[in-house]
């Protein structure tokens, strides 16, 4: 007798990263541009983040303030925004200073090897050692203690910038500092493997210098995978400043930033816990948004990332 | 298999002097004094400054001071906690990391046992629904901070429903350590469990399964034997990392908890200056992370026959 | 004249394939890798199937044993096996076929052992999953077992893991896993591919003593048609998924009917003879399986082909022991 089964498919759907088969995906990406919007727009907002009106402190959402008051009576909406611009900036700026640091350091470890590269990689497998949040805490007490006192003249732009942004640039360093470490990593397996590909040593025998080769074959092949590492950075660089600001050691107050606001907000929790829900949702869904983009993200870049098997 | 462990052993050791060095620098690139905070509430006299200074070696130059702590160090004395002289920081040690290091290790286990089960149940389920969820689940786990997890717990389960005390620590196997233990557990959880998932998938459509499969073994043998004990090697890899940061508590669920441990304790010292106590933190936890990089080599030594080196 | 003909009752055979059918879902569509299949195994045969890669000889191989990948189904026919339809059992009535009365080998050893697993315990694994008995007895088998196919110091070697074996040795080690239990049935895929020339030939005498000796029959997969030629009494060519000829090694070979075949002999360069005109190779590439196709599926790179040959498909047909699926040179004059 004959069976003809149903053919069943094994494993979360492989499908390209077409928007339609993913809702999940699609309203990450939505919640994300929503977010970059009001952190855009925060300066338009009917509310000034910074006007305190201590006659209504802590008050719970209402019609006057959208998402209630915090315990200076400041508007929370207004702040929430203000402190996504933070997150958002500092986030970025520090991702990209991050991959750019670990691309450089990465790409001459990788391509020269010999001493160079067990050197830089001595000195990243040590860096590793440390944990991040303990690293990120030193590297802010140094930061915010020599930017925010100055005496020489060597660093009095860098101090005026500093307190330009209320402290982000300090954040921004103190966050490179710490993440990259792991674009480093990644680069330098990368390169490695690209180098000893045929079209490089082609490339050399037609006589091109080391830098030309690096920017014209190995760079640009290192683009997915670097493209990874930033997916992992981003949404840690975005933890490391909220829990750098919830210690105390992050943007200066009177900033908003989404980790001071917690550590207020856990302060009073039992007393006036939309203090604490609101900026905890609003870290919670953007990071989650993160991780989802960063997933489909590294789906589509990196095979053996991959789930599920295909049907063979 | 014991030369195995001591050639790593004496490998680690430039490790953890690069992270004194560097610790040491940013240490002593932080202005100010260590007496900052101490007279802050009683004005201290420049002349007792200097003579405590003179005290406890802070006026001499800095390469000396390298070697004199280093020196101490290896001796077993680090110096006494600027903060409040009358504690040795050897004593601070002894006192707050056992908590820490319970905690920890609570922590990490309860992540490795239920990331296992969680990652084999979402490989193996034939429910896509099952599947999702428990995705879903990590994703979410991984996004939130961990500071605002304890919060929400404590907020929960403590003031909400009464069934944990809200602050303190009486011992780990009380009712106060819940809430630490599960938060601290919840990312590396879900990370072992993602990656637990991926690494069961690939295996199991490797030619060893299907030949087990061809020798006519029973299905949960092929789990348990075939499938595990292959995809097992990266995700004990994946634990050791988590395991190193979790192990040393975390300043955040230690503050809001309550917890009265090591990670508290640093924060304190980086606001305060006080070098012995920061330095010897940073050295408690390079030495963590190297013991638990240690227990993965050999964890991969036991379980893969490859990496021991044997004769053909 | 034409002639469908069912194989015969042999009342020898011990597996019958009858008109099987597979399709494999794949990102391109539906795949249909086998397409009515028949033929028969007696006891103690040695046959051969080739056909170069993606003729559909591993997945008939791999449905046989029912550990086709998921996506791929049989999807009509039936697989008779001592009498019971092979495709109508139970897992479990399955899982206690495989290892026991069917034993297959598979190609590439270094992937299909378990690199965690010592040699004697994947041995003593087969032995295990069906005799009941104890680890110790079992493990005194596995080395009784290594020891009969030839690999030196058994007892000790047993204790030692895959990656400690050369390629050959490895191959021992998956054909002795696959035999522990003189299964009535050895499926052979591609056995030798992954090996050197000189291990294949140790590799063929292997199988071939376990023919004589236990009267095992073997299904012997492979694209190399010398390998073939030198062990298999009968051979079946396979293309696209279809059988086009089928008889006995020393006909096929000396005057080939189909095409197909004679081209793929043709395309072997001879090791004792210069070569006059160049290597010979079959012109074209083979068909896309996601189609069902109308006429036969070598027609595209035939070079005998006549207008027939586009619009239907030959049946396979006998001529004598012979069995041929060509309008050109089937049986029909």
């Amino acid at each position: 007798m004959t069976i003809v089964p149903s053919i069943q498919r094994r494993g979360v759907s492989l499908l390209p990263t077409s928007i339609r088969s993913k809702p999940g995906l699609a309203v990450a990406i939505a919640f994300l541009v929503l977010i970059v919007v009001v952190a855009a727009s925060a300066s338009f907002l009917p509310y000034d983040a910074y006007r305190q009106d201590l006659l209504h402190r802590n008050s719970p959402p209402s019609w006057n303030h959208i998402l209630g008051t915090d315990e200076l009576g400041r508007d929370m909406l207004a702040r929430l925004a203000i402190g996504a611009r933070v997150s958002l900036v500092v986030a970025v700026t520090s991702t990209v200073a991050a991959v750019l640091i670990g691309i450089a350091v990465g790409a001459i470890a990788g391509y020269k090897r010999g001493w160079i590269d067990s050197v830089c990689m001595r000195f990243v497998d040590s860096m590793y050692a440390f944990p991040d949040t303990l690293f990120a805490i030193l590297i802010a007490g140094v930061v915010k203690g020599q930017l925010s006192q100055s005496s020489t003249d060597f660093f009095s732009p860098i101090t005026a910038l500093y307190k330009m942004s209320g402290g982000l640039f300090g954040v921004f360093l103190t966050l490179s500092f710490t993440s990259w470490l792991v674009c480093a990593r990644i680069v330098r397996a990368e390169v490695i493997i690209l180098r000893s590909a045929e079209y490089v040593a082609a490339a050399r025998l037609a006589g091109a210098s080391d830098l030309f080769v690096m920017r014209r074959h190995i760079l640009p092949n290192c683009l997915p995978v670097i493209i990874v590492a930033a997916t992992f950075v981003v949404p840690s660089a975005i933890l490391l400043e909220a829990g750098l600001s919830f210690l105390g050691v992050g943007v200066d107050p009177p900033t908003p930033s989404w980790g001071a606001m917690i550590a207020s907000g856990v302060r009073s929790m039992q007393s006036y816990p939309h203090l604490l829900i609101t900026p905890a949702i609003a870290v919670g869904l953007t990071l989650l948004s993160i991780n989802v983009v960063g997933d489909a993200l590294r789906e589509h870049f990196d095979p053996s990332f991959r789930r599920g098997g295909e049907a063979s | 298999m014991f030369s195995f462990i001591l050639k790593r052993v004496l490998a680690s050791i430039p490790t953890l002097l690069v992270v004194y060095t560097v610790t040491f620098a940013i240490a002593h690139l932080t202005p100010g004094s260590p007496w900052d905070s101490a007279s802050a509430n009683r004005p201290m006299e420049p002349a007792a400054k200097a003579a405590l200074d003179a005290k406890y070696n802070l006026d001499a130059p800095l390469h000396i001071q390298y070697v004199g702590y280093l020196w101490g160090a290896v001796q077993g004395d680090l110096g006494p906690s600027f903060r409040d002289p009358t504690q040795s920081v050897t004593d601070i040690v002894k006192k707050f990391l056992p908590t820490s290091l319970a905690l920890g290790s609570m922590a990490i286990a309860l992540a490795i046992v239920m990331g296992l089960l969680l990652g084999v149940l979402a490989a193996l389920t034939r429910s896509r629904a099952l599947e999702t969820a428990i995705l879903f689940f990590c994703t979410f786990c991984v996004s939130l901070p961990t500071y605002i997890i304890t919060a929400v717990l404590i907020v929960t389960l403590g003031v909400g429903l009464g069934l944990v005390p809200t602050f303190g620590w009486k011992g780990l196997f009380s009712t106060s350590a819940i809430v630490p233990v599960v938060s601290l557990a919840l990312a590396p959880m879900a990370a072992i469990a993602r990656y637990c998932r991926n690494c069961v998938l690939e295996v199991m459509h490797k030619d060893f399964v299907r030949s087990a499969r061809a020798k006519g073994v029973k299905r949960g043998r092929i789990i348990a034997v075939h499938i595990l004990r292959n995809a097992i090697i990266p995700v004990v890899t994946v634990a050791g990392s988590y395991a190193s940061s979790v192990l040393v508590g975390s300043f955040f669920v230690e503050s809001i908890a309550g917890v009265p441990g090591f990670g508290r304790y640093f924060v304190l010292a980086v606001s305060a200056r006080d070098y012995p106590v920061i330095i010897a933190t940073t050295l408690v936890y390079a030495v963590i992370v190297v013991l638990c990089n240690l227990l993965v080599d050999i964890a991969h030594f036991i379980i893969d026959p490859r990496t021991r080196e044997d004769v053909r | 004249m034409l002639n469908q003909i069912r194989h015969s009752a042999d009342h020898d055979a011990i597996l019958s394939v009858e008109n099987l059918s597979i399709d494999i879902e794949s990102k391109r569509g539906v795949l249909h890798v086998v397409r009515g299949v028949s033929f028969h195994v007696n006891a103690g045969d040695r046959i051969g199937v080739v056909g170069e890669s993606g003729c559909g000889k591993s997945t008939l191989a791999l449905a046989i044993m029912r550990l086709l990948a998921p996506g791929a189904a049989p999807v009509g026919g039936s697989i008779q096996f001592l009498g019971t339809d092979l495709l109508a059992l139970s897992e479990t009535e399955m899982r206690r076929l495989r290892g026991n009365e069917i034993g297959m080998v598979f190609q590439d050893p270094a992937a299909s052992l378990n690199p965690m697993m010592t040699a004697g315990r994947q041995v003593g694994e087969t032995i295990e999953a069906h005799k009941g008995v104890s680890r110790k007895i079992s493990a005194s088998a596995a080395v009784d077992m290594m020891r009969s196919v030839k690999i030196p110091e058994p007892a000790v070697r047993a204790g030692q893991y895959p990656h400690q074996f050369s390629g050959g040795m490895r191959q021992r080690i998956v054909i002795a896993m696959g035999t522990a239990n003189t299964p009535k049935l050895i499926i052979a895929d591609e056995p030798t591919t992954a090996l050197d020339v000189t291990v294949q030939a140790q590799v063929i005498e292997l199988l071939e003593k376990m023919n004589t000796d236990t009267g095992s029959s073997i299904v012997f997969i492979s694209h190399n048609i010398a390998l073939v030629s030198e062990f298999c009494s009968r051979v079946v060519v396979m293309y696209a998924g279809r059988i086009v000829e089928e008889g006995s090694t020393s006909d096929i070979f000396s005057r080939p009917y189909h095409p197909y075949t004679s081209a793929l002999i043709k395309s072997v360069p001879p090791l004792d003879e210069r070569l006059a005109d160049g290597l010979v190779p079959i012109e074209g590439r083979p068909p896309n399986l996601a189609s069902k196709q109308v006429g036969c599926a070598f027609a595209a790179r035939c070079s005998s082909k006549i207008e027939k040959c586009t619009q239907s498909s030959p049946p396979l047909v006998a001529m004598g022991p012979r069995k041929v699926a060509c309008w050109v040179t089937g049986a029909h004059s």
